[in-house]
């Protein structure tokens, strides 16, 4: 009985853990399209030639006109939307259970965070203004890479 | 199907980014007026039987109020040729990045197309965000009162990103009067003088009445062209269509 008890002690915590990391890569793909809905409007506007106006923090007509908004003419935030759509992609397939989808969106959010990191120094120290939607995209890579962290560190543990 | 399930998700994302993407980022294709706002606050002239009408519309004289009852700065500051078809009326804030952009743009719109064009220039410093945006406005007026508006407005453009931020506009602005040749003394005069800002707030109240909403906007021939419109393309679109004879 004891070894019994043990057994399902043991499937059950293993259950809980694949429910809770399932129900991260469900966070994780929510936190994708946050970043894809944000990084699609500033590509927008930049199509458009809109100026974006901040309604919290007072730099982003700066940050977005900068020679950093732009990467070879086309907009940086383009270039974030595809990196969102490819994290939701990641996040969606290994909720189903694709573990090099795991493996892949691990690699995909270590580069975004760096690219993030790059860009919080522009803001900070070269342009000295912040923008508010870059700050979003910001959380959002933060948040991803702490459960992609997460998830990586549960694996190698078990 | 559940095993497709995640690809249809998938796709589904992928298909309403892309088409958000193109439909919100669309703008006009073709030289046919959609650059236009369709409902501006002025007696905008449409475009008429001849390019002429147009011209006469914008206003034989630069000086003449431009189909508003806000006339504002008289006389206005204006570049290119009285007789000009085509009337550009910026409306714009020293400060402003996109501005700047502009300005660079109307610059060589203005040299291709020569005599055809002429530009008005309004301000609108928007003192909320741009801290050095009302200062340099005054600048240019003080330039011009010793008629070297244009002058020191290019200067102040071109040189943006030198005094956005600093706290020592003033001694910057003061620099580019000496280096115009200005008379020193009476540009810090005219600077500080009643002058410089009513002309600024009379130029405020047209944006106003015209129905403007941020800078820069631009009108061609009093017609506010739309934002998405405000490209180098378009902009020579807009410019094109009112040089088109209409039937």
């Amino acid at each position: 009985m004891p070894v019994a008890k043990s057994g399902e002690t043991a499937s059950t915590k293993m259950v809980e853990g694949q429910a809770r990391g399932t129900r991260l890569y469900v966070v994780a793909s929510i936190l994708a399209l946050v970043g894809l809905a944000d990084s699609i409007y500033l590509t927008i506007q930049h199509l458009k030639g809109y100026s974006v106006q901040c309604t919290i923090t007072s730099g982003c007509e700066e940050v977005l006109t900068s020679a950093y908004a732009s990467i070879g003419g086309y907009p940086l935030a383009a270039f974030g939307a595809a990196a969102y759509f490819a994290a939701f992609s990641l996040s969606t397939l290994a909720l189903s259970g694709y573990a090099m989808a795991r493996k892949l969106l691990f690699y995909l959010v270590a580069v975004m965070l760096l690219t993030t990191l790059f860009l919080l120094y522009v803001q900070a120290f070269v342009l000295g203004k912040w923008c508010q939607y870059c700050l979003l995209s910001a959380a959002v890579t933060f948040c991803l890479a702490a459960i992609v962290a997460f998830e990586r560190f549960k694996i190698q543990r078990n | 199907m559940r095993r497709y399930l995640p690809f249809i998700i998938i796709a589904a994302v992928l298909a309403i980014a892309v088409a958000s993407v193109l439909l919100l980022a669309r703008t006009p294709k073709k030289a046919d007026g959609a650059q236009f706002e369709s409902s501006n606050k002025t007696n905008a002239p449409q475009p008429g039987a001849s390019t002429k009408a147009a011209a006469n519309q914008s206003g034989a004289s630069p000086y003449a109020p431009l189909g508003s009852s806000a006339p504002g700065a008289e006389p206005p500051h204006v570049r290119g040729a009285m007789s000009a078809p085509v009337t550009l009326e910026e409306f714009g804030d020293y400060q402003c990045p996109p501005c700047g952009a502009l300005h660079r743009e109307l610059k060589k719109i203005e040299s291709e197309y020569g005599d055809r064009v002429r530009l008005i220039f309004r301000h609108y410093p928007i003192t909320e965000r741009h801290k050095n945006a009302m200062l340099a406005a005054q600048s240019a007026e003080a330039a011009g009162a010793q008629n070297r508006f244009w002058d020191m407005h290019d200067r102040i453009y071109e040189t943006q990103p030198d005094w956005a931020e600093t706290e020592n506009a003033r001694e910057i602005f003061t620099k580019y009067a000496r280096e115009l040749g200005l008379d020193v003394e009476r540009f810090k005069r005219d600077l500080d003088g009643m002058e410089a800002n009513t002309r600024i707030n009379a130029d405020r109240q047209r944006a106003q009445v015209m129905g403007v909403m941020g800078t820069p906007t631009l009108f061609v021939n009093n017609r506010q062209l739309k934002p998405e419109a405000m490209t180098p393309d378009m902009m020579r679109k807009a410019i094109d269509y009112m040089l088109t004879p209409q039937k």
